[in-house]
């Protein structure tokens, strides 16, 4: 080999890319010339010096909570056999939650609790949208859908945009599965008619007045968010901050 | 009570996707330079692969599957959101090409583990960081993360020649710089030799010279203020 060769493939030769036949014809030439022995050695121990500098930090504990969350939902989502056999998730579900809030002393009502253990199931399941599109679509969906008919609970914006909605079901009542996306975050609410059983414990407020929020906190690596209007009882659920998540509660309704 | 089907692909998903997690943010922040960005382009790369697991074939490397399908969402992201991250024009790595640079090196044969381990960790991210993102890379790709030229190509979807072409001038680029941070903060003796011109010539990576401009002509003189 020449001093050319090597030039040229010292990068190759530092990184282990040659087979022993070419490492031999290689270092037969680094034995007899200074020069290009000089310059690999200076690659090998740049190369190892900027390792050793260089490496990225690791991901928050924070943030592989929610990852490994999402990928998870993700798997749920398309094990759709899985979700053929809504008894077995939910009560696995159901548990870990429950030991969760158990360890961390929330004493928040059982009722409340059911809502927002299963409103996050219903967010994490990320089921697709009966309804997607733009906000006058789904109202008209809605509309058409209930008694008292259901308003979408988050104000949209540039920020705020809703994308579909589904029924879906808490404990025997229905409810509404909205979705929509806060710069770029997926937001789940859950939507559920007050009746007379699941507000005993949490009188709401007249139309009047603004929304009450009856829970927040982070729980299963989300920020979850339950407040009441006249007539609904909504869960908000989000991989974003709790302030950020709180902002989202619309004032006035 | 699961499909035994899909509890092996679960399972499979758990051992051999989950654990480069870390490798894939330790990427990606080279790539965005932005821990919230890292994060997101994270998770998203890892939906996908959830999504595309079908496509991935057992005992093939799946590290690479993942950061190929990494740099794929990173470059539509990119596109959909038309150049967010501002990169340096290749015209950098040009120069480190020219003559002036190559004797500002020789004649700063600093012992490399001495100037490079008296920098900050932050500054040699930094400079890497900086690196125009084809360069960047292949040398995050090669360096930090060991990949084997054939998967950088992969990953990239490039030729191997390319690879190492651009790992090549990436890593000179690289040390420039470096050895120029050195200098600067007095870490490394200026070069006694004849050099005079070349700290000049090499641009700052805040500051760095339009393509454009450079096409012009309008930084090629050498010794200029930036």
């Amino acid at each position: 080999m020449k001093c050319g060769e090597i030039k040229r493939f010292a990068h190759a030769y530092i990184d282990g890319e040659f087979d022993s036949s070419e490492r031999v014809l290689f270092e037969e030439h680094l034995s007899e010339c200074d020069s290009c022995r000089e310059d690999i050695q200076g690659l090998a121990v740049f190369g190892k010096a900027v390792r050793e500098r260089a490496a990225a930090p690791r991901l928050s504990a924070d943030a592989r909570t929610r990852i490994s969350a999402r990928v998870h939902a993700e798997m749920n989502r398309t094990s759709k056999r899985f979700f053929l056999m809504p008894s077995a998730a939910a009560a696995a579900v159901v548990m870990a939650l429950g030991a969760f809030f158990l360890y961390q002393g929330w004493q928040a009502p059982n009722q409340l609790s059911h809502i927002v253990d299963e409103s996050i199931a219903a967010h994490e399941a990320s089921l697709p949208s009966e309804v997607e599109g733009s906000g006058e679509a789904i109202k008209g969906y809605l509309a058409s859908k209930e008694e008292v008919a259901p308003e979408p609970p988050l104000q949209e914006s540039e920020e705020t945009r809703l994308l579909g909605v589904r029924l879906t079901r808490i404990g025997k009542s229905k409810a509404l599965l909205y979705r929509y996306l806060h710069n770029g975050r997926n937001i789940s609410v859950v939507q559920l008619p007050k009746t007379r059983s699941n507000n005993a414990d949490l009188p709401g407020p007249t139309s009047k007045e603004p929304a009450r929020v009856v829970f927040t906190g982070a729980r299963n690596g989300h920020a979850v968010t339950t407040f009441e209007s006249a007539h609904f009882t909504n869960t908000v659920i989000g991989d974003i901050s709790e302030p950020e998540l709180l902002k989202l509660v619309p004032a006035n309704l | 009570m699961l499909g035994s089907k899909i509890k092996k692909r679960n399972q499979a998903i758990e051992r051999e996707m989950l654990p480069h997690m870390d490798s894939m943010f330790g990427y990606s922040l080279y790539l965005t330079r932005n821990r919230t960005e890292a994060e997101e382009l994270t998770q998203e790369t890892m939906v996908k692969a959830v999504k595309a697991f079908s496509q991935y074939q057992e005992g093939t490397n799946c590290k690479a599957w993942l950061f190929r399908i990494m740099y794929n969402t990173f470059l539509n992201n990119i596109r959909k959101k038309r150049v967010q991250y501002e990169f340096e024009e290749s015209s950098v790595a040009e120069l480190a090409d020219r003559e002036d640079l190559k004797a500002f090196v020789r004649a700063n044969r600093t012992p490399e583990e001495s100037f490079v381990s008296m920098l900050s960790r932050t500054k040699v991210r930094e400079a890497i960081e900086k690196l125009p993102e084809e360069f960047k890379s292949v040398v995050v790709l090669a360096d930090l993360e060991g990949f084997a030229y054939k998967e950088i190509a992969e990953i990239l979807d490039c030729p191997i020649g390319t690879v190492m072409s651009r790992l090549h001038r990436g890593r000179k680029l690289l040390r420039v710089r470096l050895l120029h941070w050195a200098r600067e903060l007095g870490l490394v003796e200026s070069a006694s030799t004849t050099t005079e011109d070349a700290p000049d010539a090499l641009p700052e990576p805040e500051n760095v010279t339009p393509l454009a401009a450079y096409r012009r002509g309008e930084a090629m003189s050498n010794g200029e203020e930036d």
